[in-house]
């Protein structure tokens, strides 16, 4: 009876805390190429430049994106606190584009350390990775909320 | 106005040989279609169940030099047999475009006009989370509805972008087209002295339109307009007498606003269509007017469910050998519908809608005999699949 009920119990916590697991805090960061001359971003420029709605830096520069290819925590993380859309509404701004022949998606990459060796060596680049991955070679954005014109952070400050 | 094109065109091909020096960028083939199956029981009794290929859309791109791409797009609909004689095969774009930048881009040629929210994204199914779409946009019935009518068709020049204003974006787009007056092989009026080139506008007149919205990540409010000439009340000068160049080119303009709202997990969108013909040759009432509404909620990132209702009013009017009628018409369709996003490229959706005609009393000119119909209503049931590839 006692191992019965344990049968039980265990895998009820087990799907009690998996959820809370997969939501603790990720702290990401955007980055890109180090000749980009800025040290920040404002969230609707990022907006505009991940929905390819903007394709230039102001310099003139093109802006090249990468995005994550498989949904994780740090992609969530990203498009919930950068973005405010879901991964699913920009992937319908993308191929609206596509479809209309105005323009391609980004390029998804399948892993942080490919994303930031594409930003390393892509002038111009954007990407997005786990503030720990972070590497000499690559510059952080400081993301700037459009309403509140604060640093967005999507965890607590390490 | 010609003037505007010259330059324009000039500006287009003087440009392309001084940026097509880098290297060729290949010719991408890509596409869409959507296979249905759907089962009909009308109040007349009769029940369809069919398997149908809805739409086919294949897509040729190829990007000429940095800012200037080519676009070909051509469409099949309802399964196109020539040897079975269903469905047609058609080239919906053939397009250049110019990007100079987001605030101005220039497309010259064969393309499909932006007109409210949907015109211009009524055929790329993959978009759409519906499989009978909003009536008027409903390609798959343009056999026995006159849906170019209500939104314009064909245009050959455009002009379009956005500025950004603070969080918000004002989007423009303005074009230039044929008007409707498309001379086919089969016109039931032609004589000799009128063939000629298929396919070619019949007229001086051209079609001019365009679209204002202002859009934000969350929400957009638009109006379109179009003004154009159409030939479609010639023959009726035959019961009506009066100057044929009337009959020929008889004004019709469209006005339409669009609504569209993302709030959360939820989303609203709304339409309204006027088609009026200010001067109309002919004693018959022709306007057209159409509105609908969605109400949509996203599940899960992959599930949307979403309730629709949609209203025609208008008046159709047929010119026939022995007279010409015009027959005040309501068309009112509700339902409901879920699209599950399997992968990035397929979706499935099933849908719901209950179609209603009405007809009301017929104004004509020799020809008796209308009988008045209500409550002639359609279920249908549907479910469908969208690949993109």
């Amino acid at each position: 009876m006692g191992r019965g009920l344990l049968y039980i119990v265990l895998p009820l916590v087990a799907l009690v805390t998996a959820p809370v697991a997969a939501q603790a805090p990720v702290d990401v960061v955007v980055i890109t190429h180090p000749s980009t001359e800025v040290e920040s971003i404002d969230q609707q420029m990022l907006f505009d430049f991940f929905t390819r709605d903007r394709l230039y830096w102001k310099d003139g520069q093109a802006a090249t994106i990468f995005d994550m290819r498989e949904r994780n925590p740090v992609k969530e993380a990203f498009y919930k606190h950068f973005l405010g859309k879901s991964p699913s509404r920009v992937k319908s701004a993308w191929l609206k584009k596509k479809l209309m022949g105005e323009g391609d998606p980004p390029e998804a990459l399948d892993s942080a350390q490919e994303v930031i060796e594409r930003v390393t060596h892509t002038v111009g680049a954007i990407g997005y990775v786990a503030r720990d991955q972070v590497v000499p070679g690559v510059k952080v954005l400081t993301v700037i909320g459009s309403s509140t014109g604060e640093p967005i952070r999507t965890a607590g400050a390490r | 106005m010609r003037r505007l094109l010259a330059v324009c065109a000039a500006t287009i091909v003087l440009a392309l040989p001084c940026q097509a020096q880098q290297g060729e960028a290949p010719l991408r083939i890509f596409g869409y279609f959507q296979n249905a199956f759907s089962y009909q029981n009308s109040s007349r009794g009769e029940v369809i169940t069919s398997f149908s290929a809805q739409q086919l859309n294949l897509f040729l791109q190829k990007d000429l030099a940095e800012d200037f791409t080519a676009f070909v797009n051509f469409e099949v609909v309802n399964g196109y047999s020539s040897s079975d004689g269903w469905g047609s095969w058609g080239l919906e774009e053939a397009w250049v475009r110019y990007r100079w930048d987001r605030r101005l881009n220039l497309k010259l040629g064969l393309h499909i006009p932006t007109f409210n929210r949907l015109n211009d994204i009524k055929n790329r199914t993959p978009l759409l989370p519906y499989i009978i779409r909003p009536i008027v946009y409903e390609s798959s019935f343009d056999e026995f509805l006159s849906n170019d009518e209500y939104t314009p068709a064909r245009g050959s020049f455009s002009l379009y972008g956005f500025f950004p204003a603070g969080r918000a974006k004002l989007d423009y787009s303005a074009f230039i087209g044929n008007s409707p007056n498309i001379r086919r092989f089969t016109d039931p009026f032609s004589t000799v002295e009128t063939q000629g080139q298929s396919g070619v506008d019949t007229t001086r007149a051209l079609q001019l339109g365009g679209r204002l919205a202002v859009r934000t990540t969350e929400a957009t409010l638009g109006v379109s307009g179009t003004h154009e000439r159409t030939n479609q009340f010639v023959g009726a000068e035959r019961f009506y007498g009066g100057d044929i160049d009337d009959y020929k080119l008889a004004t019709r303009y469209r006005l339409g606003a669009d609504l569209y709202i993302e709030r959360g997990r939820w989303t609203a969108e709304a339409e309204l269509i006027w088609v009026r013909y200010p001067n109309r040759p002919v004693p018959l009432e022709s306007d057209l007017t159409f509105v609908y509404g969605v109400l949509g909620y996203n599940v899960t990132d992959r599930l949307f469910v979403f309730g629709t209702v949609s209203q025609n009013w208008e008046t159709i009017t047929q010119i026939q050998p022995r007279g010409a009628f015009s027959v005040p018409i309501e068309i009112t369709v509700g339902g409901g519908g879920a699209a599950y996003t399997l992968t990035d490229r397929v979706v499935f959706k099933a849908q719901y809608a209950h179609a209603r005609l009405d007809y009301g009393r017929a104004t004509s000119s020799g020809i008796s005999g209308f009988p008045q119909v209500s409550d002639n209503f359609t279920d249908f049931f549907s479910v469908a699949m969208s690949v993109v590839f």
